[in-house]
């Protein structure tokens, strides 16, 4: 065993069951990558907050490098190992997220890429420009399949907890959460789009088909 | 007792999808036109999963048998159609086929027409001219509204057809439908109760069609 290789855990968090195209991505890419020592865990914890807390807890008592975490229903279409090697504070893979708005004429896709609204304290989707590359800083990244620095883990507390407002209704997921609480430590995070994650998602297909005819009129 | 009774049947795989039951619920249970009977049903395959539901129509005196999968919600309410009595009426419900070539829309209607020259079934073009209710050759049975003659009528009803290899030919709804119209039967579609159709897809190749579509390459 090369030692001088990074230590690398990957944590799979799933609810008892995981996309095909996410084991297959995890089979024949991730597991086969010879550059990195890689410890896979598979983790069910409920909430989800708690089970990445305990992943991360899991993590600092190890001697890893960097966490990769890949969600159930995610597949990366690149292999995430290779953003080890850009040794950034924290990398998310961009991968769609599908919000239908009633009303709403825009394309109802995002990526889970996002900038802080300090106006409104709350974060939006990243408007992303070509022309600054594929490698963006951003405010914040979805954590379905993002790749994390030890140094970050090490900094923060509580790494992955919800915020909520008053009424316990969540203001702010884990991993929006999770990185806020890493700039506010002067840690960089970055959206690689170079690196896009599918993302399996059960739909309605009359929706869907809706959407394309729309689409294809020039009303979408 | 005068009301026509009609067989509710709602295959599964031991769960089915949020917008299904909600039509169930708040649609079809509470419809005072009709006497339900509902059955949930999880045999495999589904072949004869629904060929056993339809030996229990058959031994029970219901006069329509109304299927529903677990992954279709109906916008209409499928009992309307009880009251047109047809012999065969299909609820069209998008289907997604991957394979399509790449300018090519992979979303059609589970409606077809027989393409006799390639013996096989093809998606319905349907035409708005025709109205809503169309005639047509076969339909899926995602959700589908039958007249109890048309089961007394043929035999081994849902079976798949396969080729001498072994692999499927024709569904078991479309085999239905041809042994139907081969009785004397008569198959529609009824564009004005169409049925979401609930399916995990990839989230990026959907936004990848969508902008096809925007860009006038689909």
């Amino acid at each position: 065993m090369d030692m001088d290789k990074p230590r690398v855990l990957l944590s799979l968090p799933h609810m008892g069951t995981s996309h095909v195209a996410n084991s297959a991505a995890v089979e024949s890419v991730l597991l086969r990558d010879d550059r990195v020592q890689l410890h896979v865990v598979r983790c069910s914890g409920v909430p989800f907050s708690s089970n990445m807390n305990q992943v991360i807890r899991e993590f600092l008592k190890g001697d890893w490098d960097y966490w990769i975490n890949l969600d159930e229903d995610q597949a990366p279409i690149n292999n995430p190992i290779d953003l080890v090697f850009l040794d950034r504070d924290v990398i998310g893979l961009p991968t769609p997220a599908f919000k239908l708005v009633p009303g709403d004429k825009g394309l109802p896709f995002y990526w889970n890429v996002y900038a802080w609204d300090e106006q409104n304290q709350t974060y939006r989707p990243h408007q992303a420009r070509k022309e600054d590359g594929p490698l963006q800083e951003v405010d914040a990244v979805g954590s379905g399949c993002w790749v994390v620095s030890r140094r970050v883990l090490e900094a923060i507390k509580e790494p992955m907890t919800i915020q909520c407002d008053e009424d316990g209704v969540v203001k702010i997921g884990g991993d929006l959460s999770f990185c806020g609480k890493a700039r506010a430590a002067g840690f960089k995070v970055y959206a690689h789009y170079d690196y896009p994650s599918r993302h399996f998602k059960t739909v309605d297909l009359y929706e869907v088909m809706r959407m394309l005819l729309l689409a294809k009129e020039g009303k979408l | 007792m005068d009301k026509p009774k009609v067989l509710l049947s709602l295959p599964n795989m031991g769960s089915s999808h949020v917008a299904n039951s909600a039509a169930v619920e708040s649609m079809m249970l509470t419809d005072d036109r009709v006497r339900l009977h509902v059955v949930r049903s999880s045999a495999i395959p589904v072949e004869n999963n629904l060929n056993q539901v339809i030996k229990q129509f058959l031994a029970g005196d219901w006069d329509y048998w109304i299927n529903l999968d677990d992954d279709q919600a109906p916008l209409g309410n499928p009992i309307d159609l009880v009251f047109l009595d047809k012999d065969l009426v299909g609820l069209p419900t998008p289907v997604f086929k991957h394979d399509q070539g790449e300018g090519e829309n992979p979303f059609y209607w589970n409606v077809y027409s027989w393409d006799e020259q390639q013996q096989i079934h093809r998606p319905h073009q349907a035409k708005k001219e025709d109205g809503a209710l169309q005639e047509v050759d076969a339909v899926g049975s995602g959700c589908w509204v039958v007249a109890r003659r048309v089961l007394e009528a043929i035999k081994q009803p849902m079976l798949r057809r396969y080729d001498d290899d072994g692999i499927v030919t024709m569904g078991g709804d479309l085999s239905f439908c041809s042994k139907a119209r081969a009785a004397g039967f008569k198959v529609y579609a009824h564009y004005d109760y169409a049925c979401r159709h609930f399916k995990t897809v990839d989230l990026y190749e959907l936004l990848r069609l969508l902008l096809r579509a925007r860009e006038g390459k689909l």
